[in-house]
This record gives C-alpha cells, sequence and structure tokens, in this order.
C-alpha cells in the first residue's frame, strides 16, 4: 500500500524546468522552456548545432546559470545543493586523452561513496563491477590514451554509474564513434533505462535516435515539439527544428531521416558553365 | 698472508684508501653548515615545486611558475622598499597574481597563457619601477632573481619545511578533488567538485612555494624546477598517483646532485640543479625512445 507521502514522491517529475532562458553575453540559446522529464524516463534532445542542447544540459547540470526561470532536479532547484544525484558523461573530445590516467582511475574518479582521501576498498569493488557490466574490466590498468572511441565512451559512462546517480546527462555520447558501437552504447543506455535510470541525452544522430531512443525533444532555442519518434519524425517538424529539407521514409517500422543533397548552381543550371572542369 | 708489496697485498689498502678519499669527497661539503643548509632547502624545494609542478604542468599552465614568479618580484620588491616583511607582502601579492590569472582565465575565456603573460607581467613591472633608482637594494634584489642557495638561513629553512609540509599534506588530503579538476574541471563540476575552490587552493600552494623558493633558486630559474621533473616523470609513467611521487623523487634527487655540482665545478648552484634536471630529461627521452622501439612520441600535455 502506498500513502500520500510516497505517492507525491512517485508523481512528482525527475527534471523540471519552468519558462527557462539562458543566454551567452546579448545573445539568448534558450528562450523560456518548460520542460517535464519523469522518473524512469528516456529522452533525447535533438536539434541542429547551435540550438541550446548543450547549455541546456550543462543549466540543468549548474555549469550554467539562467537568466531567468527555475531548473528542478527531483524537485530541488539546481545549484541549491551539491549535484549528488545527477551524473554527467561529457562529450569525447571534451578531455586530454593524453592524460596519465588509467580506466580504473577515471572510473573511480565519479565515486562519491566514501569522504577519505584515497579509494576505499568498496569504492574498487564496486568500480570494478561496473567495468565488468560494461565490459571494460580487462583494461582497467590500461592508460587512457590506448583505449578506442568506443571503449573511452564506456570509460566516461562506467564514470558516471560510479556516482550512482538518478538522473544520467550525456552530452552526444554517440559522436565521433563507428556505427556499430553507437548501437552498443545505446543499447546499454537502454537497459540501465529499463533498470530505473532516468536519462537525457543530446545526440545530432536522427536515425539511431529514431530507433533506440523513446521520446524526443526537438530544440531550436525553443522546444519545436515532443513525443515518440513515429510523432516527432516528420518532415514537418524536422524542418520546422533545422530550417532545412529534410526527407522522411519509414520501412519495417524503421524509420530513416535524411537531409535533401543540395545541389550546386552549376549542376541546376541548364547551361554548363565555362569553368566547369572537363572529366 | 699476501707478501708486502705483492698486488694481493696491494689491493685491498689502495681500495680503503680510495674509500676513505672518495667519502671524504662526498661527505666534505657537509661540514660546513652553509651547504647543510643550503643542500636541505634544495631537496626540500625540489620536491616540492615536483610535485606541485605535477598538476601545472597537466593543466597546461606550465608557463604559471615562470610568470607568478616574476609577479611576486613585484611583491618583493615593494616589501623591500617599504620595509615590510617579505613572507607577508610577496605572499600577499602571489597569491592575489595566481587568483587574477585564474580568473582572468575562467570569466573572460582567454588562454592560460595570454592571462599569465598580461597578470605577471605587468607586476613584474611594477616591481622594476619601484626598485628603479634605488641602488641600496640592487644586492637583495639580485638575490631575488638569480638565487642564493649557498645564502640559507635557518628563518628561510624553517619557512620552506612548513610549506613543504602544508603541501604534502594538503594534496594527500585533497588528491581526488585536484585529480578530477586537473583532468577534466567541467565534469568535476557537474560532479559537485567545487572547483573553482581547488583552483584558490592550487594557487595558494604555488605562490607560497614560490616565495619561499625565490631567494633560494631566484626568480628566473623558478620555472625549470615546476616544469622539468614532471615532464620527465611523465615519459616514464602512464598513472597519476606515480607521476606524482616520481616527479617529486626526481625533483629533490636532482636537486641534491645539482648542488654536489655546484660545489665542485664552483658554478651556481641554482643554475646547476636546473641543468642537471635537464640531463635528467634528456637520458629519460632516450629511455623512453628504447622502451617505445622507435615509435615514441612526446605526450602532449594539458590545455
Amino acid at each position: 500500500m502506498i500513502n500520500l507521502g510516497e505517492k507525491e514522491h512517485l508523481s512528482q517529475p525527475c527534471v523540471e524546468l519552468i519558462n527557462v532562458t539562458c543566454a551567452y553575453s546579448s545573445k539568448i540559446v534558450l528562450d523560456g522552456l518548460n520542460l517535464q522529464i519523469a522518473r524512469g524516463q528516456f529522452v533525447g534532445l535533438v536539434g541542429p548545432s547551435g540550438a541550446g542542447k548543450t547549455t541546456l544540459l550543462k543549466a540543468l547540470l549548474g555549469l550554467v546559470k539562467p537568466v531567468s526561470g527555475m531548473l528542478l532536479v527531483k524537485g530541488v532547484p539546481v545549484g541549491s545543493r551539491p549535484a549528488r544525484s545527477v551524473a554527467y558523461v561529457p562529450q569525447v573530445e571534451a578531455v586530454d586523452w593524453n592524460f596519465p590516467v588509467t580506466v580504473e582511475q577515471t572510473v573511480l574518479m565519479g565515486s562519491r561513496a566514501s569522504r577519505t582521501p584515497w579509494y576505499t576498498r568498496a569504492e574498487r569493488d564496486s568500480a570494478c563491477r561496473i567495468m565488468e557490466r560494461l565490459s571494460i574490466a580487462e583494461y582497467a590498468h590500461r592508460p587512457i590514451r590506448a583505449l578506442s572511441g568506443g571503449q573511452q565512451q564506456r570509460v566516461f559512462l562506467a564514470r558516471a554509474l560510479a556516482a550512482q546517480p538518478d538522473l544520467l546527462i550525456l552530452d552526444e555520447p554517440t559522436a565521433g564513434i563507428d556505427m556499430r558501437v553507437q548501437h552498443d552504447i545505446l543499447h546499454l543506455l537502454t537497459e540501465l533505462n529499463h533498470a530505473g535510470l532516468t536519462i537525457l541525452m543530446s545526440t545530432h544522430d536522427l536515425n539511431a535516435a529514431a530507433a533506440h531512443i523513446p521520446w524526443l525533444v526537438c530544440l531550436n532555442q525553443k522546444i519545436i515539439a515532443q513525443g515518440t519518434p513515429e510523432t516527432i519524425f516528420t518532415p514537418k517538424t524536422l524542418n520546422a527544428t533545422y530550417h532545412g529539407d529534410m526527407i522522411v521514409a519509414r520501412q519495417d517500422g524503421v524509420i530513416f531521416v535524411q537531409e535533401r543533397p543540395h545541389a550546386h548552381p552549376w549542376q541546376r543550371s541548364v547551361d554548363v558553365p565555362a569553368h566547369r572542369p572537363s572529366v | 698472508m699476501p707478501t708486502p708489496g705483492s698486488v694481493q697485498w696491494m689491493c685491498p689498502r689502495i681500495a680503503l684508501a680510495f674509500n676513505r678519499y672518495s667519502m671524504d669527497i662526498l661527505l666534505k661539503p657537509f661540514t660546513y653548515e652553509f651547504f647543510r643548509n643550503g643542500a636541505l632547502a634544495a631537496v626540500m624545494l625540489g620536491g616540492v615545486c615536483g610535485v606541485l609542478g605535477v598538476l601545472i604542468v597537466l593543466r597546461g599552465m606550465s608557463y604559471i611558475g615562470h610568470g607568478l614568479s616574476h609577479a611576486i618580484f613585484g611583491g618583493a620588491a615593494v616589501a623591500l622598499a617599504r620595509g615590510w616583511n617579505y613572507y607577508i607582502a610577496a605572499g600577499l601579492w602571489g597569491f592575489v597574481s595566481a587568483l587574477l590569472i585564474n580568473q582572468t582565465v575562467r570569466r573572460l575565456r582567454i588562454s592560460a597563457d595570454a592571462a599569465i603573460g598580461i597578470v605577471t607581467t605587468a607586476s613584474f613591472a611594477l616591481g622594476v619601477a619601484v626598485i628603479s633608482g634605488m641602488h641600496r637594494f640592487t644586492r637583495n634584489i639580485e638575490a631575488v632573481l638569480f638565487g642564493s642557495i649557498l645564502g640559507v638561513q635557518r628563518d628561510d629553512l624553517l619557512a620552506i619545511f612548513v610549506v613543504a609540509v602544508g603541501v604534502f599534506v594538503t594534496i594527500g588530503l585533497f588528491y581526488r578533488p585536484l585529480l578530477f579538476t586537473t583532468f577534466d574541471d567541467e565534469t568535476a563540476g557537474a560532479f559537485g567538485v567545487r572547483t573553482a575552490w581547488i583552483d584558490t587552493l592550487l594557487s595558494l600552494m604555488l605562490a607560497f612555494a614560490i616565495i619561499v623558493a625565490m631567494n633560494v633558486i631566484g626568480v628566473t630559474l623558478i620555472a625549470a624546477t615546476i616544469v622539468i621533473p614532471p615532464i620527465t616523470a611523465r615519459l616514464l609513467t602512464e598513472r597519476f598517483d606515480r607521476m606524482l611521487l616520481l616527479s617529486a623523487v626526481l625533483g629533490a634527487s636532482t636537486s641534491l646532485i645539482g648542488i654536489y655540482l655546484s660545489y665542485y665545478l664552483d658554478t651556481s648552484s641554482g643554475a646547476t640543479i636546473v641543468l642537471t634536471q635537464t640531463a635528467c630529461f634528456v637520458l629519460s627521452v632516450g629511455f623512453a625512445a628504447r622502451r617505445s622501439q622507435g615509435h615514441f612520441t612526446l605526450p602532449r600535455f594539458g590545455g
């Protein structure tokens, strides 16, 4: 039997944005955003470069202060306490991979289980279990610069999980890795989500997002639309988000998105210009 | 029993005489108090600069040691001119300069080397302006500029000891946030690490280390003692904790060897320490190249 307190606790959204506006100098990046993410939801943020995806993620982490509005994580305003229940996976390019640390040391950075200056046995065991789950245990003592792009992404993910978060925020976790590894990472995130973790990630890969992420938010300074991939991925919505000419194809329940290639002026022209190179 | 005058009789006696002679050579400098003080100061400073240098070099702020020592020169000059306590005046000056550099990088989003260049050269210029025309301070200022390791007093030793203990204890206590902030300060902030506070702590440790090192090693050579041991250590290990330890050991041992050499070669002690560290760096490049069997590339540092 659930008492009223627990009911309220469960119905409270994990993330809530109330009229949030963010700006760099005088340039407005996010304009009056209102958004709710329920506990246990897996949400993807899509939109063109400069749409404000990373800014939104950083505002939720307390790294960017909004000009106005309020951001709440589990009902508590962001920045009013240490971000204990949130973990972050930055873009892989954001760090120097020549830094002298091993995979295990990197994963342990995320651990907040102990306040001792050194890592305890329990923290090391926990890190080991996480590395085994993400299939990187065999690289535990390897320097991080010796890893492939997919392994680097798993190391960052393991570090975030070492923090035992309720909310996992990822900034383009599928950027710069091949298609197979992309799918592995997204499968992994889906498994974590099924285990109860709330996930918010940004991505540029619309096809992977359509295949793996159950709820998408189209962002371009404002929220253009949100919903399941089936409802969101229409030429009308995507054109409004990307200001481009998007083609959406569906086959066997799979959605494919592609921007219509821009033709060069000389290709459109009937007359062949004099400077066209001869074959 | 070997016959007196035979080879068997001569060899042990030659060896004994040589041992006595070599021990005399090794221990003779320690019969002088100025050398004992200088060697102790050099070893402690070598260790402190080595361990702090790791955090500096990996943040891509190698130039800060050079810059901050010049900035503190401004504080030292003003302290001498006004008759203020050197450690307090230079300490405050150094701390404010380091904070200014950090805040300039954070808030104005300009590169670390540019911020260091602006803040420290302005402070150095102020120091030069203050002392120009005050000839009575020339000798003291020379000591600050070029160091006087063999003129170390008991007060200097005490100050260096306090700073050394403070730095080692602080790095031990704040190992986790220091590592995370050095690796990726933005993500560390997202994980709840108070990165601005950690930056301030590092600035404070660096400023104190440079202040106590300034009279001993000199403004012009401090940068080398902060940069060379960590880079040498980086060539020999792929682990942050080992790099800290190795850099401290290299800094301390090369300082001892350097001061020994300077005694016998009759050269400037600060310069000889730096040259010893440089030789050690060259040797480790060769070692790293040999270990990697021709696939060697220098690791990038920070930034």
